[in-house]
């Protein structure tokens, strides 16, 4: 069944998980994300590992009005060995995710992505994957990557549009509908990003990139909005019904993602896939709603064991 | 700087102050080049309406009076100039606009490429910057101002000299908007200053640039994000102090791609309004796209002509 908001997301993670998944949360002293591990304990889709300083996160706990029973601690003296010792326990298969507390991004990714910890695998690149839901939209949509790769090429976009048509699937997109964004809908030798567009809509086709429908490169009213696809030609399945979004760069995707979160009345989760198992990178301004939802996605995207 | 408006801060805004010069100094002066095409005759017309602007027509007479009695388009203040095709449009327009008998130029059914080439030719004097470029003025429900992003329409990879350019022609918009001083946030992907990504760099040097007084009349801060650019909370959570970050009033972009996305993201699903104009060139160049709403594309006439009342003011003051 095709997923249509944050609740049905919920839902359907509630009925695949037997038991609720395991996660690493490195320096979670932050009251918004105690709020949202304790709603996702609550609904038995996570069993939080908090590790961290404990009086910095008994004190958020008390800020949050919220108590922390049944829920593992690992006392760690610095914020590094605290992400270090997550790692081990990803390496161990202790934990089948990991979160973000109050530690810088750059730094934290920087950590995530050492060759010789737990959580890298193989080549997979691992990248951000946002999902929103917009009431101007029938459908939820996939946004990627806002986090991780700044300036993607050819075949790193082709990683990121399977990474996105991968988590698609689980959101019950059969053969999820995915846009290349650019700013044009022809191509232009002149705008190189539309000449790579082309290039990867081709690759579908030659059956390269399956079990999914692309089109680029489109701009982002025909990609999202049925009116304009039809005022502007646009002719295809994608255009007008896109449910994956793939930006040419980090900085777009990153301001889709920003400009949705501080402007729009958006349901919003963040997910970055590709690794041995999901991590929540959320930023510490994001609301105790983001963070949980993209606890949900964690969840629902559980490696199988 | 201007005693006829206080800062605008909303589309409608900016509509209003159009209408108050309008009234004080006459109606502008547009000329519509290429005008055969109902959405943009429609949008004149309510610009019309308002009193603010008067309209002269570049295009086929014949099928002009076709459209606007197929349309129903309310065409009393449209004066019609038969032309043989567009490029003869876009030439009447351009010299029109040349000779002092327009103030600013609205593109019809023309490629804005086209149109631009003839505008910027050696025929005529209306090339003022080596760069010109499109700057998109929105107004964001949840910002407490104006945002001026660039450029999501022409400049499709900014070289670091067109940058400079890009800002001294969106500061001078934004001056026209009541915005004295401008502040321009450049943006990078990461909000450090890293050789790998040369936004950062490049943003680095502009806002030294302008401490050091070479890129006057405004204030830089980059490398910036966009969060960080739009949101104080953000910027101080990073450990980002500077009046810029938080409370920009222009956000210069590194690619056309971003630009486009970035504010198409905000004009579909916030609702932003917007407005969108051409700069750099002596007259403001209008232009409007089919999708636009018809409330945005009065702003967008709206803001061609406020900034061509703030060029003219400059030329008679230097």
């Amino acid at each position: 069944m095709i997923l249509k908001s944050f609740a049905d997301i919920e839902k359907a993670a509630r009925e695949k998980i037997v038991d609720p998944v395991l996660i690493a949360f490195v320096e979670p002293h932050e009251p918004n994300l105690i709020r949202a591990i304790d709603r996702a304990f609550n609904n038995q889709l996570v069993k939080p590992v908090l590790i961290g300083d404990e009086k910095s996160i008994m004190d958020a706990a008390t800020e949050a009005e919220i108590e922390v029973r049944g829920w593992e601690l690992v006392r760690s003296p610095e914020p590094n060995y605290s992400a270090y010792q997550a790692l081990e326990l990803i390496r161990d298969n202790k934990v089948n995710g990991i979160c973000k507390g109050v530690f810088g991004v750059k730094d934290f990714l920087s950590l995530l992505f050492e060759r010789k910890l737990g959580f890298r695998i193989s080549k997979n690149l691992v990248s951000g994957q946002l999902v929103f839901r917009n009431a101007k939209l029938d459908r939820l949509v996939i946004v990627s990557d806002p986090v991780v790769n700044p300036g993607p090429e050819m075949m790193d976009l082709v990683d990121i549009l399977n990474s996105s048509v991968n988590l698609a699937h689980r959101l019950g997109m059969v053969i999820p509908k995915v846009a290349l964004l650019a700013a044009v809908e022809v191509i232009y030798p002149q705008m190189p990003v539309t000449i790579v567009d082309a290039v990867i809509s081709k690759m579908v086709d030659k059956g390269q990139i399956r079990n999914c429908l692309v089109d680029g490169p489109l701009s982002m009213d025909v990609a999202l909005m049925a009116d304009a696809a039809k005022d502007k030609g646009a002719k295809g399945e994608v255009a007008g019904r896109a449910e994956v979004l793939i930006g040419p760069n980090l900085a777009t995707s990153y301001g889709i993602y920003k400009a949705l979160t501080m402007f729009t009345e958006s349901e919003i989760g963040v997910l970055l896939t590709g690794g041995k198992v999901p991590a929540v990178v959320t930023s510490t301004n994001d609301t105790p709603d983001t963070k949980y939802n993209s606890l949900v996605l964690a969840a629902l995207c559980k490696p199988a064991a | 700087m201007n005693n006829d408006y206080s800062t605008i801060t909303t589309a409608d805004g900016i509509v209003d102050a159009a209408k108050t010069l309008g009234n004080k100094y006459g109606p502008f002066r547009v000329a519509v080049a290429a005008a055969e095409d109902d959405d943009v005759l429609k949008a004149c017309s309510e610009a019309a309406g308002k009193g603010f602007a008067r309209f002269t027509l570049f295009g086929s007479k014949a099928k002009l009076e076709s459209i606007i009695l197929e349309h129903k388009i309310v065409a009393t203040d449209f004066e019609i100039v038969d032309t043989k095709d567009a490029n003869e449009s876009a030439h009447k327009a351009a010299e029109a606009a040349d000779k002092g008998k327009a103030d600013l130029i609205q593109k019809g059914f023309l490629s804005t490429s086209a149109l631009l080439k003839t505008v910027l030719s050696r025929d005529f004097n209306l090339r003022a910057a080596d760069t010109i470029n499109h700057v998109a003025v929105l107004g964001i429900p949840g910002y407490h101002k104006l945002l001026g992003i660039t450029d999501g329409g022409m400049v499709v990879k900014p070289t670091f000299e067109q940058k400079v350019v890009m800002i001294n022609n969106s500061v001078k918009l934004f001056q026209c908007l009541g915005y004295e001083t401008p502040k321009v946030a450049v943006s990078a992907p990461v909000d450090y200053i890293h050789p790998k990504f040369p936004a950062t760099t490049e943003a680095a040097q502009l806002t030294a640039m302008n401490k050091d007084g070479l890129i006057p009349n405004c204030e830089i801060y980059g490398p910036i994000t966009f969060d960080a650019a739009t949101s104080r909370d953000v910027a101080l959570g990073r450990g980002i102090m500077n009046y810029v970050a938080g409370d920009a009033d222009i956000f210069l972009v590194d690619s056309i791609e971003e630009c486009n996305i970035i504010s198409k993201t905000l004009i579909l699903l916030s609702p932003a309004t917007f407005a969108g104009v051409i700069v750099g060139a002596r007259v403001p160049v209008s232009l409007v796209s089919r999708t636009d709403t018809a409330h945005n594309k009065l702003a967008s006439i709206a803001v061609a002509c406020l900034l061509s009342h703030h060029l003219k003011n400059m030329k008679s003051a230097a």
